[in-house]
C-alpha cells in the first residue's frame, strides 16, 4: 500500500526535520523579541553584520579589476577607502557587541556554542585583516610581512602560512578566509535564532511553575540550567 | 600612483605614556567605542516604556 | 528519564521564548543598520581617504641608500645578514626560538630554503652578462672555499663599517677579494631596476612570491629606518599602527603590547612567548563560557543592571 506519509528513512526527511528542528520556522525571523530586549547594546549585533556586508560588497568591487587597480584608479583608491572604514566599522562594532555580551554572559542558558562562534569569528576577522594588510602591495604590505615572518616562523608556521608570498596572502584573504568567517557568522546567527535572546541574570519567566527546574544559585556556566531565583521587582 | 589626498595623510601624531605609544588616531577609535559602549548602555530604548508587552502562551517545543 | 535528567530538558526548552514578548522588526532593524553603516562608509572614505605608502623598489633602495645595498650583499656574502643567519624555515644556520621544551621553529622544519649568498646576490649576478669584471669576480667567487669566502666579506663588512656612511669609496686597501666588485654590481643592479625580477622568477614565467626580495629589502637598514620614522617599528607599538594619521589594527593592542615590556621586550624568544601567551589568552577568551570565576564575573561586574533596568 503507498502512502503519502513522509518515510522516516529518506535521507532528505531526516535533513529537512534536523534543519526544521535546529531552528524551528517561528524562530527564524520572529517578529516579536522578550520584553527584556529593550537597550541600544543589542543593535551592535546587527550593525557589525551590516559593516560585514560593506567589507564583503567592497573587496568584491576591489577584485573586479585585479590586485593592483586601487593604486592606479581614483575610482580604485575610492572603493580601497570604503573597504578600509567599513573594516574599522565592523571592528568597532564587533567588540563593542563583544563587550555587551560580555556584561550580560550571553554564554547562559546552552548558548557557549554561540559565544564561541562569534569568538572564533572575531579572531579569524582579525587575521582577515592582517592579510588584508599583506594584500595591499604597497609599503605597509612590504613591512608588515617582513615583521609578521618572525612570529609565525618562531612557532614553526611560517613556511606553511608564508606571509612573504604575496601571491598565496592574496588568496587567503579574497578567499579562504572571507569563507571561513562567512560560515562562522552564519552559524553564530543560526545558533543566536535558536536559542533566542539571553534572559537577565535570575529571571524566570512569569505565570510558571518553576520548582522543578530550580538549579544551583550562582551557575553562571553555558551548560547548567538558568539559576532561578524569585522575580526581582 | 594615486596617493592618499585625505585630511589623514599628514605627519602622523602620537601620545607617550610611559611604555604606552599610541597614534591619535587609533587612541580616537577605540575612546569612540566606549563612547558608543557607554550610550548604548545609558540611552533608553525608544518605546521601551509606552510598548505594549504582551504575554505570550508559553510554549513548551 | 531521571528526575534531573527531566529537570535538564525542561530547563533546555524553558528559554528567552517563554518571557513576555513585545514587537521588535528585526528585519527592519537590519535595513536601518545597513543604511547607517553604508552613509558612515562612504562619509568616512570621502573625508579621510586611504593611506597607499608607495612600495619601496629594490631600485628606489639603491638610490636612496646606496651603501646600505652595498653593506646588505656584503653580509649576505660573509653569512652575517639576518635572513643567512636566520634558521628554519630558510636555512640551518640557529636553532631558532622555542617555547619551552617546545623547539617549535626546528620542527616546522627547513621548508623554504634560501641560501643568502647564492640566491640574494651570487644568482641574480649570474644573469649580468657583458661586464667582464663581475665574470671574474664570481669565477674567483665560486672556486673559492667557504672559510675564504667569508674571510674576504667578513673583512669587506668591517672596513664598510669603519668608514662614514659605510661608503665604500673610502674603504681602505684589503684582502676582499671580488666581494666589492660583487657587492658594488649587485647596487648597480638593483638599481636598474632588474633585480626584482632576478629573484622572484625562479625559472618561470609568473610571479606571485616575494619571499627572496622581501628577505634581502629586510636584511637592509633602509626599510627600517622608513617603517621607524612612521611610528611601525615593532617596539614602537607598530603592530597597531599605519602610515600617516590613519588608524591602524587597533584590535592588536594586546598582541603588541608584550612585545613593550619585561621580560619580552629583552628576550631573543619573543616573538614565540608572546605567540605562546596569546595563544592561551585566546583560548581563554573562547571558551569564558567553562572557566570558572570568570564566567560569574559579569554578575558580579553589575553592568547588566544598566542594560536590563527592569526584570521582566
Amino acid at each position: 500500500m503507498t502512502t503519502n506519509q513522509p518515510d522516516p528513512r529518506s535521507w532528505t526527511v531526516r535533513l529537512r526535520t534536523r534543519l526544521a528542528r535546529t531552528v524551528p520556522a517561528g524562530q527564524l525571523l520572529p517578529d516579536r523579541q522578550p520584553a527584556y530586549v529593550r537597550s541600544w547594546i543589542y543593535v551592535f549585533g546587527v550593525a557589525s553584520l551590516a559593516a560585514f556586508v560593506y567589507v564583503i560588497a567592497s573587496g568584491l568591487v576591489l577584485s573586479l579589476k585585479g590586485s593592483a587597480w586601487w593604486h592606479t584608479s581614483s575610482a580604485g583608491h575610492f572603493v580601497n577607502s570604503t573597504h578600509l572604514w567599513s573594516v574599522e566599522l565592523f571592528f568597532m562594532f564587533m567588540v563593542i557587541h563583544l563587550w555587551g555580551k560580555f556584561f550580560m554572559a550571553a554564554w547562559r542558558g546552552r548558548r557557549a556554542l554561540t559565544w564561541i562562534t562569534g569568538a572564533v569569528a572575531f579572531i579569524g576577522s582579525v587575521g582577515t585583516a592582517f592579510t588584508g594588510y599583506l594584500s595591499q602591495s604597497n609599503f605597509d604590505s612590504q613591512w608588515t610581512a617582513g615583521q609578521a615572518k618572525d612570529g609565525l616562523n618562531a612557532v614553526g608556521i611560517g613556511s606553511v602560512f608564508n606571509v612573504l608570498n604575496t601571491g598565496q596572502m592574496l588568496l587567503w584573504h579574497v578567499m579562504l578566509l572571507p569563507l571561513v568567517l562567512g560560515v562562522l557568522i552564519v552559524l553564530h546567527i543560526v545558533l543566536v535564532r535558536r536559542h533566542g535572546v539571553v534572559p537577565p541574570f535570575d529571571a524566570i519567566p512569569p505565570d510558571r511553575d518553576h520548582a522543578e527546574v530550580t538549579g544551583p544559585p550562582g551557575a553562571d556556566d553555558a551548560l547548567s540550567p538558568e539559576p532561578v531565583a524569585p522575580v526581582l521587582r | 600612483m594615486i596617493t592618499a589626498g585625505g585630511l589623514l595623510s599628514g605627519h602622523a601624531h602620537f601620545l607617550h605614556w610611559g611604555v604606552v605609544q599610541i597614534s591619535l588616531a587609533n587612541l580616537l577609535v577605540i575612546v569612540m567605542m566606549a563612547v558608543l559602549f557607554l550610550l548604548a548602555v545609558i540611552i533608553p530604548f525608544p518605546h521601551a516604556q509606552h510598548s505594549a508587552v504582551e504575554q505570550e502562551q508559553a510554549d513548551d517545543h | 528519564m531521571s528526575a534531573t535528567a527531566r529537570s535538564r530538558r525542561s530547563k533546555a526548552t524553558r528559554d528567552a521564548h517563554l518571557f513576555p514578548t513585545r514587537p521588535y522588526d528585526l528585519v527592519k532593524e537590519f535595513v536601518v543598520a545597513m543604511l547607517v553603516v553604508g552613509i558612515l562608509t562612504v562619509l568616512l572614505a570621502v573625508v579621510f581617504s586611504s593611506p597607499d605608502r608607495k612600495a619601496v623598489t629594490l631600485a628606489a633602495w639603491a638610490k636612496a641608500a646606496p651603501n646600505d645595498v652595498v653593506a646588505t650583499a656584503t653580509a649576505e656574502l660573509a653569512g652575517t645578514s639576518t635572513s643567512a643567519g636566520y634558521g628554519p624555515p630558510y636555512n640551518h644556520a640557529a636553532p631558532g626560538q622555542n617555547l619551552g621544551p617546545l623547539r617549535l621553529q626546528r620542527l616546522g622544519g627547513v621548508r623554504i630554503p634560501i641560501d643568502s649568498a647564492n640566491d640574494l646576490v651570487i644568482s641574480p649576478l649570474s644573469a649580468v652578462t657583458g661586464d667582464a669584471a663581475l665574470s671574474v669576480a664570481l669565477r674567483t667567487w665560486r672556486s673559492a672555499s667557504d672559510v675564504q669566502r667569508t674571510t674576504w666579506a667578513g673583512h669587506y663588512a668591517d672596513a664598510l663599517a669603519a668608514v662614514a656612511d659605510g661608503d665604500p669609496a673610502k674603504v681602505a686597501a684589503g684582502t676582499y677579494g671580488p666581494v666589492p666588485i660583487l657587492a658594488n654590481r649587485l647596487m648597480s643592479l638593483a638599481r636598474s631596476g632588474s633585480l626584482e625580477g632576478l629573484l622572484t622568477s625562479g625559472g618561470t614565467f609568473y610571479s606571485s612570491d616575494e619571499t627572496k626580495p622581501l628577505l634581502l629589502l629586510t636584511d637592509g637598514t633602509y626599510l627600517e629606518e622608513q617603517a621607524r620614522a612612521d611610528h611601525l617599528g615593532g617596539d614602537q607599538w607598530g603592530m597597531m599602527n599605519e602610515t600617516g594619521n590613519y588608524p591602524g589594527q587597533p584590535w592588536m593592542w594586546l598582541y603588541t603590547f608584550w612585545y613593550q615590556v619585561k621580560p619580552f621586550s629583552t628576550s631573543t624568544n619573543a616573538d614565540a612567548l608572546v605567540w605562546g601567551l596569546m595563544a592561551a589568552l585566546t583560548l581563554i577568551f573562547t571558551f569564558v563560557p567553562f572557566v570558572p570565576g570568570l564566567r560569574s564575573l559579569p554578575r558580579h561586574l553589575g553592568v547588566h543592571r544598566l542594560i536590563w533596568r527592569q526584570r521582566p
